[in-house]
């Protein structure tokens, strides 16, 4: 996850001191992602290094020191609002191990394993839609946006269990 | 209570399909009102053209109750003494004559009259009609007949012989049952003697002298001897009865009924299939089977009754325009149009019927499916096209079974016999019509592409096409009939070595012929038309695969004649089948005629013509 | 919880054909459905779904086992009162094609209470009550073929509740829109139940099964180990 990116994002809209900019990233992704305050003062260092941040005030230290973004920094931030994501390499999928572990062992039960996981992502999946459905578009938009993310993300993985048990049926009438 | 409510609601549904649907709806009109149009037209004009007792007493009666041919030549004192005194009697005389005018000479028929007895109250009134000029007064003048004049070139007011004596020709006149037949009418000298009478008794029963009269040696004719069977009297001035007109008549009425029930029918019959969808929503909207039944029937009856109004209407307008022309088809003087009641009322109680027969039997199997199936639009399978076939199968043997022995019976049951048989063969081959699609369809891979479609979604949606093949055949199945009797009719005449007329009712076989054709040609346009209608959804799909105009057009134009050629094909049977049992009723006198250029013209022309019409309205419509 | 379910399947059977050809549609299959219920019914094609909820709706006979509706034994009943059964108790949405074209929408919703004999003002005013209810009063005096996908769906599901009807079954009835009318059409159902009606809705897209209380998945005609997800939670439902 781009830490520097996100504290570019966030001092281009306005110069803010550390736990601001802590604070401004959690309200951000509705509580979803925090940062370790450690971790937003070492990057800010880099970047003053690298030029694309630079201290607001004089004299103030620590805790209470503002930051603001260089010209080059508001480079680079467009450079990276500019270009697609790219994709990573698949983080480790813990669900996906177990399953594909299970077949290759040629588990009896990779079938209830599967459904135990349907039932769960489900009740995942629905415990966000109620949320979604309290949240009002309007006003908590980010809220949604990530609501929605989760739910497709749930979704996705409920595809390929569902795949996943028609290939076994499947293989199982050979 | 709440059957009304459901009621109104659906008839809304209904009344917003078809003005939805203009163009259906105005098709399926169209179709009633020709049907009750033809019904309507040619009741009238049947009417109008037949002779009615009163006009069969007349031609030989005139107005008077009795006629008497006395053993000599009387003088009217004498035959005085033979009636009452309050009787009125007058003298006339009839024989053959020698005309001349110039070179030319004629035989014809030289009547002599009373003065007056001819007109306003005179008792000859009606055995001639004067149809030019004025009565003859005076011994040196004649009227002649169209027919005599023509055959002499003499016009009114020009001097000719009557066996050898100059005449003076002042009017045209006519027996009202011959029109061709050549007379001269003159004036009777007052106190001649003659062997012909007319009387006019009071006394209530005529036929009770007949009697006496035939004692002393004389012969009468009176009205019973025409109205009452057997014939009553001893008279020989009577005209027979004809058995095979009246067979004729019999069947060719009954068959064009049936035809016209059939046509409206199966134009109702095209619609059900796509009502499916729509029987299936409202009933998974709490409709019952009852409630939708009686929306669809006043929706029909609606549809139908204003076929039925327009129909009157334009069948009476025809006739109306046609009857002038009618006394040169059957040589008899018509007069003005007589308006058949019982055709009218008949045409409007069949029309509602078929349109609520060929509306509830389907529906009923519709409503009954389960709903889910209703609204899938699933069809059920092959196994009813094959029953049908079994059904119509079934109906041409058991028909032709019948023809074939009831024409050897008596004459009611020969009657019975023809038309029954000949009803049973088109239902068979109305029957068979879906199987027949279903067929062709599976071996149209070598045709032409718009023909191949053709047939295949013909063969596919046999329940709204096989109902259109059916009404093009039944409207094409009355003119095979017509034109295999012309001919037949047409042979016989020409075999008689003289000329010998044909009865009323048989001469107009020409004129129904005529009238019956262009009606089945409209019939075949507007039920291709329908089938095109119809047709709309496929119509988008092509548009969607990418099918330009003109290939949309050749479509049209392919299905519609496709569908105009079968009927076609299938009426020919249809109408052969009752033409070949009057004619064996007839026995000897007739032969049967095989119509072939009718029925040529009829399986070429009829297609080309739907063809070129839907292709022309199709490029109107793919345009939008 | 209400007393009674407003809809029970007890070991429901559908077998189309007989003898060897005959083919088994669904079950055996048993559940039950309360007041309040939103339950969803997923699994791949030919499961039986549809064929499950033509049942539960009347459209369909069972060929074994009971369907209890709002307390009626189905199979006892004649066909008007099944009839009247489909205008006050129960209401059908298709995936498409469920409007009548010749009618408005506000015709179109008003029509089971027009089918029960109400007169046509009252009618009118409930079905604009429903309309209402699904936020479309503005596109009441419209032609099916002047609406969206997702806004015929909404005037659909306004007519399927419209009345007292407390039943809704739903044949994926937003297999043909976009996620955004999707959802939205899911709203109107969830609120729907949160109110006190129940629903019972096929659907093969799992972000939609999501706003059920209760899933259920059909493989091959039946409910397996494992056939029914709750999703109601120990919070329940509501605000």
């Amino acid at each position: 996850m781009s830490v520097r990116n996100s504290l570019l994002a966030m001092l281009a809209a306005q110069p803010t001191h550390g736990y601001g900019l802590k604070s401004d990233f959690e309200r951000s992704t509705a509580g979803a992602w925090s940062l370790n305050i450690g971790q937003v003062y070492t990057t800010l260092a880099r970047l003053e290094r690298d030029g694309l941040v630079e201290p607001a005030s004089v004299g103030e230290d620590g805790p209470r020191q503002t930051w603001r973004i260089t010209d080059g920094g508001r480079h680079e931030l467009a450079r990276w609002f500019a270009e697609p994501v790219p994709g990573d390499p698949p983080a480790r999928d813990e669900l996906a191990i177990k399953v594909l572990l299970a077949v290759a062992a040629d588990r009896d039960d990779v079938a209830t394993i599967l459904e135990r996981q349907r039932a769960a992502t489900l009740e995942r999946m629905g415990e966000w839609t109620r949320q979604k459905q309290r949240a009002d578009p309007e006003r908590e938009l980010p809220w949604v946006l990530l609501l929605d993310a989760l739910i497709l993300k749930a979704d996705a993985e409920l595809k390929w269990l569902a795949l996943c048990e028609a290939r076994l049926a499947q293989r199982g009438k050979r | 209570m709440r059957a009304l409510g459901a009621l109104r609601a659906l008839l809304r549904v209904e009344l917003r399909a078809a003005r939805r649907n203009a163009r259906r709806s105005w098709l399926v009109i169209g179709l009633v009102t020709l049907s009750v149009a033809a019904m309507c037209g040619g009741g009238a004009l049947f009417k109008t053209a037949s002779v009615t007792t009163d006009e069969m007493c007349a031609n030989w009666l005139g107005a008077a109750a009795l006629g008497v041919r006395t053993y000599d030549a009387l003088e009217p004192n004498a035959f005085a003494a033979l009636v009452p005194p309050e009787a009125r009697f007058t003298g006339y005389t009839r024989a053959e004559a020698t005309a001349a005018f110039g070179s030319k000479t004629t035989e014809l028929e030289l009547w002599g009259f009373e003065r007056g007895a001819l007109n306003g109250d005179g008792l000859a009134r009606g055995l001639l009609r004067l149809v030019d000029g004025r009565a003859p007064s005076g011994v040196d003048e004649c009227a002649l007949s169209p027919s005599a004049a023509r055959e002499l070139g003499v016009a009114l007011g020009e001097r000719l012989q009557l066996e050898g004596k100059p005449h003076t020709v002042v009017g045209l006149a006519v027996r009202p049952e011959e029109l061709e037949s050549a007379l001269a009418w003159t004036e009777l000298a007052p106190g001649s003697g003659t062997r012909l009478w007319l009387v006019d008794t009071q006394s209530e029963h005529p036929a009770l002298d007949a009697d006496a009269w035939f004692e002393a040696g004389h012969r009468t004719w009176s009205r019973e001897l025409y109205v009452a069977d057997p014939p009553v009297g001893h008279g020989e001035e009577f005209s027979e009865r004809d058995i095979f007109e009246e067979l004729v008549t019999f069947v060719l009425g009954g068959f064009a009924f049936f035809e016209a029930a059939l046509v409206m029918a199966a134009t109702f019959a095209v619609g059900v299939r796509r009502r499916q969808r729509e029987i299936g929503l409202v009933s998974a909207n709490g409709a019952t089977v009852l409630d939708v039944l009686r929306a669809l029937c006043l929706g029909a009856g609606a549809l139908a009754s204003v076929g039925v109004v327009l129909g009157t209407a334009l069948g009476l307008g025809v006739a109306f325009a046609v009857a002038p022309w009618l006394d040169a088809w059957n040589g008899r003087w018509n007069g003005p149009l007589e308006i058949s009641l019982p055709h009218i009322v008949a045409a409007a109680l069949l029309g509602p019927a078929s349109a609520l027969a060929a509306t509830l039997l389907p529906a009923l199997g519709a409503a009954r499916l389960p709903v889910s199936v209703a609204l899938s639009g699933r069809r059920p399978a092959l196994v009813a096209t094959r029953a049908w076939l079994a059904l119509g199968l079934v109906l041409i043997t058991l028909g032709s079974v019948w023809l074939v022995l009831g024409v050897r019976a008596d004459d009611a049951t020969a009657a019975a016999s023809v038309l029954g048989a000949s009803i049973a063969c088109v239902l068979g081959l109305g029957a068979c019509s879906p199987w027949i699609l279903a067929a062709l369809a599976r071996r149209a891979g070598a045709l032409p592409l718009a023909w191949r479609l053709a047939a295949r979604d013909a063969g596919r949606f046999g329940a709204r096409n096989g109902p259109v093949v059916t009404a093009v055949l039944a409207a094409l199945a009355l003119s095979v009939l017509l034109a295999s009797l012309a001919g037949s009719v047409d042979g016989f005449v020409a075999e008689q070595n003289e000329p010998v007329s044909v009865g009323p009712e048989l001469g107009l076989v020409h004129l129904g012929l005529a009238l019956s054709l262009v009606t089945s040609l409209l019939v075949v346009l507007l039920a291709t038309a329908l089938a095109d209608v119809e047709s709309e959804a496929d119509a988008r799909v092509l548009d969607a695969v990418g099918a330009d105009p003109r290939t949309q057009r050749n479509l049209a134009g392919a299905r519609a004649a496709y569908l105009a050629l079968l009927g076609a094909l299938l009426s020919a049977p249809a109408g052969l089948v009752p033409s070949w049992g009057l004619v064996k009723f007839a026995d000897a006198r007739l032969e049967f005629h095989t119509p072939w250029p009718q029925l040529l013209v009829c399986a070429l022309g009829l297609p080309l013509l739907a063809f070129c019409a839907a292709w022309l309205t199709a490029a109107r419509r793919s345009t939008n | 919880m209400s007393a009674q379910p407003i809809l029970a399947f007890d070991a429901v059977t559908r077998v189309h054909g007989a003898g060897p050809n005959a083919v088994r549609a669904l079950g055996p299959v048993s559940f039950a459905v309360s007041a309040g219920e939103l339950v969803a019914v997923m699994g791949p094609s030919g499961a039986g779904k549809s064929t499950l909820l033509a049942i539960a709706g009347a459209l369909d006979r069972p060929s074994e086992g009971r369907v209890l509706l709002a307390g009626e034994d189905l199979a006892t009943r004649t066909h008007a009162q099944l009839a009247r059964l489909r205008r006050r108790v129960v209401g059908y949405v298709f995936q498409e094609l469920n409007l009548l074209p010749g009618l408005t929408a506000l015709e179109n919703v008003a029509l089971p209470l027009e089918l029960d004999g109400l007169s046509i003002a009252r009618a009118r005013d409930q079905a604009q009550a429903a309309l209402q209810r699904v936020r479309l009063t503005a596109l009441a005096e419209r032609f099916p073929d002047e609406l969206s996908g997702g806004e015929q769906q909404r005037v659909a599901i306004a007519r399927a509740f419209v009345g007292e009807r407390s039943l809704l079954l739903a044949d994926e009835p937003t297999g043909a829109l976009d996620s955004l009318n999707g959802e939205l059409v899911m709203r109107m159902l969830r609120e729907q139940c949160d109110g006190g009606r129940s629903a019972v809705l096929v659907t093969h897209d799992a972000t939609h099964a999501a706003w059920a209380d209760r899933v259920l998945y059909l493989r091959d005609g039946r409910l397996g180990a494992g056939g029914e997800v709750s999703l109601s939670g120990a919070a329940g439902r509501g605000a």
